[in-house]
């Protein structure tokens, strides 16, 4: 069976849904959507998609789709999905879901009662470092976790930061949170699966640190989940260099850290050898380990799985094999809503923190 | 007469900017982006204090914006376009802003209209070596298979030419070559690929497209004044072959390896590029396509005789400028420019050069 999919939004973020469905063997793209009708025509003529179209409704009346990805800015996600759910679709919504987890939850309860499959582009969740540090966890690798800690640094000229900077009408100055808020489900997807299920976020400090036309842009992130066995630290930058996104998750026997955009994964433990024979030998295993990590990546080039966004590719066939095989979705939903509480949370402490300040 | 300009920051702006202001513009309205760098306006606006310079800051994806730049304009010069970033990011800034400056020109009632855009527009790929191409030649009719400017100031074209056929204003589309000049010496990708300190020439015997950015700027003037409708080349004569453009390059400015490689052996490397792109599975970015060699790579010639004989005259030589446009790059009290992002304060309604 060949599962029909639309995509509605036709900008950045459907540029890597585009290129994921297309090496989908059991998925068809048949039609795209935008409010912008250049842009939906743009979409369908370098991407051979065959029906564009302005309105949602008219797609879905027509088109049929088994399944919608929305790519479209966050403050439209909950209705698109409320609006493809009723018409029978599954549902891929680009993160987050919704602006409140308020209204994320309304709209995981309504996939549920209409039988319908839906998941969130939580891309950093399925990357493969990220897959490999979970089953390492999981054999017990590293004991019992204690400590978490995921950073991600942002670039403001970037190509994402650049169009945020030179608009003021840009999407992002109309979420609450702002840059924070379309950023965080990159940090808080990763420790998800391991904080107490009660943990709260603490000691959050935000504030700006690049100069900007806008003074309620906040830039620096740093805040904590706190829970009764295990904490998380979150940073969030745009100031540190080299950009990067890390990730390190320190256990009762020893410790893994990732780097996401480097693709790589070493454990330090302690070494059996004393004074300074261990600490050189703990220095020759991390030589060793980034060794063989970098012959891994190798081979991933070498098969084309050095994609920019490796996750991604997983998350959407996870997804879909879920949708042909009536399985579970590939990310809980009640992981979803906790990511999306924190994310209320972190926003108003902005909020307050500026309200204060002002 | 009041003008504005579009894109009045970037290297061709400022350039037109600041020749209206010596052919004595009285009213002159820059629209430029909230982090655009304002230096070299301000400079003008300090130089030419007998031209009204106003700014007003904003995005063109806004209609209101364009609205509010276009009050009372009765020319306009439309030279905004985004050169990089993503194939959406490209599309919006070029085409889906070009799309509201044009209905704000309506709304407006703006009497002229003066649009750059580029020789990149037409379908050559199939076009025999040597070809002379006019502004006859037909336009581009497989876009999706060029690069994401081409593919987007393609459409900002047509998109010009449907509201030109639909209302009342004057159009003049100038179509310029590589425009180049002090300030923008680098090394265009007609001339070659360029890898670090390495130059990949390709089609070492073809002569470039070039226009110095004096000699472009007084088509560009001239076309908001008495250049009929149509279309026009804006290419400068006797261009240098791509490998003696190199050559003066390396002798004036910067010391680079080149390595020169035929058309065919490009076209080969391209062909099995493709391939590998293909098998990666979107890993590697399809950057050189077959396609896209045979179109800028093709050893086209670009006709200026229409622009010529409207009364068109360049400023400068080919030789003159790229002399100019060299040495000045390798002058230490002129630093070559680096991209660098300049915040300004929070947009007013409509800032001026009074306020």
């Amino acid at each position: 069976m060949t599962l029909r999919v639309a995509i509605v939004g036709c900008g950045k973020a459907a540029e890597n849904h585009v290129a994921e469905i297309k090496k989908l063997s059991n998925v068809s793209l048949i039609a795209a959507c935008d409010s912008e009708p250049l842009m939906a025509e743009q979409f369908c003529l370098r991407h051979g998609v065959g029906a564009s179209y302005t309105d949602f409704e008219q797609l879905l009346a027509e088109q049929r789709p088994d399944v919608v990805q929305i790519a479209t800015p966050p403050q439209s996600h909950a209705d698109l999905a409320l609006t493809a759910i009723e018409n029978g679709c599954h549902v891929m919504v680009e993160k987050p879901l919704a602006e409140s987890s308020a209204v994320a939850s309304e709209v995981i309860r309504y996939a549920e009662r209409n039988g319908c499959k839906l998941t969130v582009g939580w891309t950093y969740y399925f990357d493969p470092v990220v897959r490999s540090m979970r089953e390492r966890v999981a054999r017990g690798t590293i004991g019992d976790p204690v400590h978490l800690d995921a950073f991600l640094a942002y670039d403001l000229q970037g190509r994402f930061g650049a169009a945020v900077l030179d608009d003021a009408a840009h999407w992002v100055h109309g979420l609450r949170g702002k840059l924070v808020q379309n950023n965080l489900d990159h940090l808080l997807s990763l420790v998800v699966d391991f904080v107490d299920h009660d943990s709260a976020v603490s000691n959050l400090s935000a504030w700006r640190a690049t100069h900007s036309p806008y003074p309620d842009l906040v830039d620096e992130l740093r805040l904590t989940l706190a829970g009764e066995r295990i904490c998380a630290q979150i940073a969030f930058s745009c100031r540190a260099r080299p950009l990067g996104h890390f990730f390190t998750i320190v256990g009762s026997k020893s410790t893994l850290r990732l780097n996401l955009a480097n693709q790589t994964l070493t454990e330090d433990s302690s070494s059996r050898l004393p004074g300074p024979l261990g600490r050189l030998a703990c220095g020759l295993d991390q030589t060793r380990q980034l060794a063989s990590q970098s012959f891994s990546n190798l081979a991933r080039v070498i098969r084309s799985d050095f994609q920019a966004l490796p996750g991604l590719g997983y998350l959407l066939s996870a997804f879909y094999r879920s949708v042909e095989r009536d399985e579970d979705v590939p990310i809980p939903y009640a992981h979803i809503l906790r990511v999306s509480t924190w994310i209320d949370h972190a926003v108003n402490g902005i909020r307050d923190a500026q309200a204060v300040s002002q | 007469m009041s003008i504005l300009v579009t894109g009045a920051s970037g290297f061709l702006g400022s350039h037109l900017v600041e020749h209206l202001c010596i052919s004595g513009a009285k009213h002159l309205r820059c629209f430029v982006r909230p982090s655009s760098d304002l230096a070299k306006l301000n400079e003008l606006r300090d130089k030419y204090p007998s031209t009204h310079l106003q700014y007003v800051v904003g995005n063109l994806l806004s209609l209101t914006d364009a609205y509010r730049a276009m009050e009372g304009i009765e020319v306009v010069y439309h030279l905004a376009a985004e050169m990089k970033g993503t194939a959406p990011t490209v599309f919006a800034n070029t085409v889906v802003a070009s799309r509201n400056i044009l209905e704000a020109i309506v709304m407006q009632r703006v009497r002229r209209v003066v649009l750059v855009s580029s020789i990149c527009v037409y379908g050559v790929a199939h076009l025999p070596r040597a070809t002379v191409v006019t502004e006859d030649t037909e336009l581009e009719t497989q876009p999706e298979r060029r690069d994401a400017y081409a593919f987007a100031k393609i459409r900002q074209e047509k998109l010009f030419q449907q509201y030109r056929r639909n209302h009342s204003f004057d159009l003049v589309i100038l179509r310029p070559g590589v425009i180049y000049g002090e300030g923008r010496a680098e090394l265009p990708s007609r001339a070659g690929l360029r890898l670090g300190p390495l130059i990949l020439q390709i089609a070492a015997q073809n002569r470039l497209p070039l226009t110095y950015v004096s000699n472009c700027v007084t088509a560009v003037a001239l076309a908001g004044l008495s250049l009929p409708e149509g279309s026009y080349n804006v290419v400068d004569e006797n261009s240098p072959k791509a490998a003696e453009y190199v050559r003066l390059y390396r002798s004036l400015v910067e010391k680079i390896t080149s390595v020169r490689l035929s058309r065919s052996s490009v076209l080969l490397l391209a062909h099995i590029f493709s391939r590998c792109v293909a098998l990666s599975k979107g890993q590697i970015p399809a950057v050189l396509t077959p396609y896209q060699i045979k179109s800028t790579w093709g050893g086209h010639r670009f006709s200026n005789e229409r622009l010529r004989a409207a009364g068109w005259n360049p400023r400068a030589s080919t030789a003159e400028g790229i002399l100019r446009a060299f040495q000045a790059s390798n002058c230490p009290t002129q630093p070559r420019k680096t991209r660098q992002a300049v915040m300004v304060p929070p947009p007013s309604p409509l800032a001026s050069s009074e306020n």
